[in-house]
């Protein structure tokens, strides 16, 4: 296994650094959708913190957050060279702490669009086993948010 | 490297998976990536060293350059390792080139296998979802081709919740073998996949794969 955080990142983008050539966003890749660029900056932000205090990098972080999300089972990794590639698969041995790991996941959270912001609500103990994590989020979400009018 | 049954089927899969989107990087693939023969192959062999067993490509990627340098990265290495591969978009002008139609993945597997250079894949997917075709056209050639012995299990990719449902009570109430994984984008930066498809594929037996977990190098942060 490669130490953690020995892979040369290419990437950089941030707040106030766009894509750089030589790497796909870079190169003008149409994809992905992002829908909220404010967000999306702000979850780099705090990817880069839990990065530095892990002495991982962001992609580290990132794969470590989502190969323990529920119902994942696989997690497809693509590397455009050798030390990406390195340092994609080192990230199995980085563990996250239950407070880096609610801290993404509470800065991403979803908004409950209908009908699951309705059956969180109203028939939770009705749901389907595997969806009773999500249903648990949507909840907690609505209960953290002002609904006064 | 943890293993695990992928959904409901036999197969042992490693949680990380070797993807073969930048292998090639030729034929509209060249921003991911310029990649050699010898660098595809040492990923290959670090990637088994490593524990990880299953690899995936598809038709598009690369337009079946990367399907061929895959192919030549197996070299003797064919038993350990779990290939998957995926048909559905457009790769020519041919109207029958396409989708998850009968003659389209009929045509495509057979020129995935050459390319490959391999009698067979483990997993075949269904690049995305077809609306304009019957569901059960597309699970009975999946099903005809696990029985020809040039796939062992299918998938798809890209469906939406209700689609994936149709596709699975469809073949199911047919007796016939459902899709046993889909593969599905998913990031911190975009988690709809919890909505449906995440519950979904767990209640139904599906595996849950994730493609581009570094949003297509959107993550890719220092």
């Amino acid at each position: 296994m490669v130490p953690l955080g020995r892979g040369a990142t290419t990437g950089k983008i941030t707040r106030n650094k766009k894509a750089e050539p030589g790497t796909r966003q870079g190169n003008g890749w149409p994809e992905p959708y992002i829908k909220n660029l404010d967000l999306f900056y702000n979850l780099v932000d705090l990817l880069q913190d839990v990065a530095a205090k892990h002495k991982a990098t962001v992609p580290q972080v990132v794969l470590a957050w989502l190969r323990d999300r529920p119902n994942v089972d696989s997690v497809v990794l693509a590397a455009r060279n050798k030390e990406q590639l390195h340092e994609n698969i080192a990230s199995y041995n980085l563990k996250l702490t239950d407070e880096d790991i609610s801290q993404i996941t509470d800065l991403t959270a979803l908004e409950p669009i209908y009908p699951l912001w309705h059956r969180a609500m109203n028939s939770y103990d009705r749901a389907s086993n595997a969806e009773k994590v999500y249903l648990d989020a949507y909840n907690k979400l609505m209960n953290s948010k002002s609904q006064d009018i | 490297m943890d293993y695990n049954l992928f959904g409901n089927s036999g197969l042992n899969i490693s949680k990380y998976a070797l993807g073969t989107i930048p292998f090639s990087g030729t034929k509209g693939f060249e921003k991911v990536s310029d990649m050699d023969q010898e660098t595809a192959n040492y990923m290959v062999d670090y990637a088994l060293d490593q524990g990880i067993n299953q690899f995936d490509t598809a038709n598009l990627y690369a337009k079946g350059d990367a399907e061929i340098v895959l192919g030549k990265a197996i070299r003797n290495k064919r038993h350990d390792m779990v290939i998957s591969s995926k048909t559905g978009f457009p790769l020519t002008d041919n109207p029958n080139d396409v989708g998850a139609t009968r003659i389209n993945i009929e045509s495509s597997i057979d020129a995935t296998l050459e390319r490959l250079g391999t009698d067979y894949i483990d997993l075949y997917y269904v690049h995305c979802w077809d609306g304009q075709v019957p569901v059960n056209e597309t699970v009975q050639v999946m099903n005809d081709l696990i029985k020809k012995g040039k796939i062992r299990y299918w998938g798809v990719s890209n469906y939406s919740g209700w689609a994936l449902a149709k596709t699975h009570t469809l073949a199911v109430e047919n007796n016939m073998m459902p899709p046993i994984a889909q593969q599905i984008y998913y990031t911190p930066e975009s988690r709809e996949a919890e909505y449906e498809l995440l519950p979904a594929g767990k209640e139904l037996g599906i595996a849950n794969s994730i493609w581009s977990p570094l949003g297509e190098g959107l993550l890719r942060v220092k």
